[in-house]
């Protein structure tokens, strides 16, 4: 009867063992399921404190626009554009055409198309800036 | 001031790169074809690195793996800060998490492989976006070049990286060329080493693949850059409306248009860009906030009302404005 006895208590206390195991395992995993819910539910934060501490140190960006602005502000020329000897077309513009012209094919997207020398003529044309 | 020179002749290249056109200039024609070689290097590398259209790209990977911590290349690092500098400066007007925005007004591939427009109405200003937390929300560890930027959302550097990349191809150029010169990157200008004599000129118009004869101005510059931004030609029609590629961060949605073109000329291209671009989203205030950053401007209201700011050069005699021109002084429009 004693034997018995001793045997339902090492089995039980075995069981008991291995739930114990799985709860401190369970534990672990929802921790982590927590920590990354948490994460992406609160963008702009992160769960590597130590990094972010870190980037911030190191003059992370991501202070508010209204802030203590660090930034080089923009830059004005060192001399202003000057008007050109050439005769331009007075003011108003005309309105744009509503459609854009679109490329007469469809360019591969970053395909590069070989270089082309300009004519005599068009280097001492104006380079043109527009919208692109 | 940087020295000028005067060439009998210029060494000039045109050709197609980062999905636009490029030009490049060089006071002697004989460091073209070594001026050329460095621009392709380095727009190749860009490409590589910042195109939102290639799967292959960093920027790619970046964007696949938001919400989690990525290291990146010291090019993509460079292109990152400067699109985060022009989202302070500008109090977000110029803010490279619109990416997905961008996607969902169907600009999810070259612009020139989208519908064209078709008369539609454009887009109403629907919310379709509203990118969670927007730039500020982006982290930058610039010792370990890494980066995270929150889950859900897509950076796009289009807005200020075709200008930068220009300020560098032009850097490029001049170290190996070794004179004086110009890149244009679909109408975005650097300069770099010893100026033309007289000043390279520009055609500010609504369209950089527009020939000299379209409605503008012909003017000069000698150093830095000048950068145009319109709302008139990267155009596409989307969901039975016509859309445009400058988004306005606050709605998520192509701006609505009160300047159509607004060229800035600043000490690098990249700066005069930041400032074209912010002063369209900006609207009717971005002539008096342009007056206060102190860069000389010209911007282009939908009727083609043009008005000057700051030492810009008037369109026509200068004490006396044409019909249709207004002169911004700068004491005005900084108050």
């Amino acid at each position: 009867m004693a034997l018995h006895t001793t045997h339902t208590r090492d089995a039980a206390l075995r069981q008991l063992h291995r739930i114990n195991r799985w709860l401190i395992a369970g534990s672990v995993v929802l921790t982590g399921v927590f920590a990354e819910a948490a994460a992406h539910a609160f963008p702009g934060r992160t769960t590597k404190a130590a990094s972010l501490g870190k980037a911030k140190r190191s003059g992370a960006r991501n202070r508010g626009a209204s802030g203590t602005s660090t930034a080089k502000p923009l830059q004005p020329p060192a001399q202003a554009p000057q008007a050109s000897g050439e005769s331009t077309t007075t003011s108003p513009a005309p309105a744009p055409a509503q459609e854009a012209t679109q490329a007469p094919e469809s360019v591969p997207a970053q395909a590069s198309a070989p270089a082309q020398e300009s004519s005599a003529a068009e280097e001492s044309a104006p380079v043109v800036s527009g919208g692109s | 001031m940087a020295a000028t020179v005067a060439p009998a002749k210029l060494g000039s290249y045109a050709w197609e790169a980062l999905g636009t056109s490029v030009v490049l200039r060089t006071v002697d024609p004989a460091a073209v074809a070594d001026a050329r070689a460095a621009v392709e290097r380095e727009l190749a590398a860009i490409d590589r690195a910042c195109s939102r259209f290639r799967a292959d790209s960093e920027l790619s990977w970046v964007n696949a793996r938001a919400g989690r911590w990525t290291q990146v290349s010291p090019l993509l690092l460079e292109a990152l800060e400067v699109a985060l500098r022009a989202a302070e400066l500008t109090d977000g007007d110029v803010d490279p998490t619109v990416g997905m925005a961008l996607e969902l007004a169907g600009y999810d591939r070259d612009w020139r492989l989208l519908d064209p427009p078709h008369g539609q109405r454009e887009a109403a200003p629907t919310i379709t976006l509203r990118a969670r937390g927007g730039w500020q929300a982006v982290v930058l560890d610039r010792p370990s070049r890494s980066l995270r930027i929150p889950a859900g959302v897509r950076l796009d550097l289009g807005a200020s990286t075709k200008a930068w990349a220009a300020d560098r191809a032009s850097a490029a150029a001049y170290r190996a060329g070794g004179c004086g010169t110009l890149v244009s990157l679909g109408g975005d200008i650097a300069t770099s080493g010893p100026a033309l004599e007289g000043g390279w000129r520009v055609r500010v118009t609504d369209d950089h693949r527009s020939d000299c004869s379209a409605p503008g101005q012909t003017i000069s510059i000698r150093a830095g850059g000048l950068a145009t931004s319109s709302t008139t030609v990267r155009r596409w029609s989307h969901a039975g409306r016509t859309m445009h590629h400058i988004i306005d961060p606050h709605t998520a949605a192509p701006v609505r248009e009160s300047w159509r073109t607004v060229s800035v000329a600043a000490a690098n291209c990249t700066d005069a860009n930041i400032a074209a671009t912010a002063a369209i989203v900006k609207a009717r205030a971005g002539a008096a906030w342009l007056a206060r950053q102190g860069l000389p401007a010209r911007l282009v209201d939908r009727e083609g009302n043009v008005t000057a700011v700051g030492d810009w050069p008037a369109t026509a005699a200068p004490d006396a404005p044409a019909v249709g021109e207004t002169r911004a002084g700068w004491a005005a429009l900084a108050g």
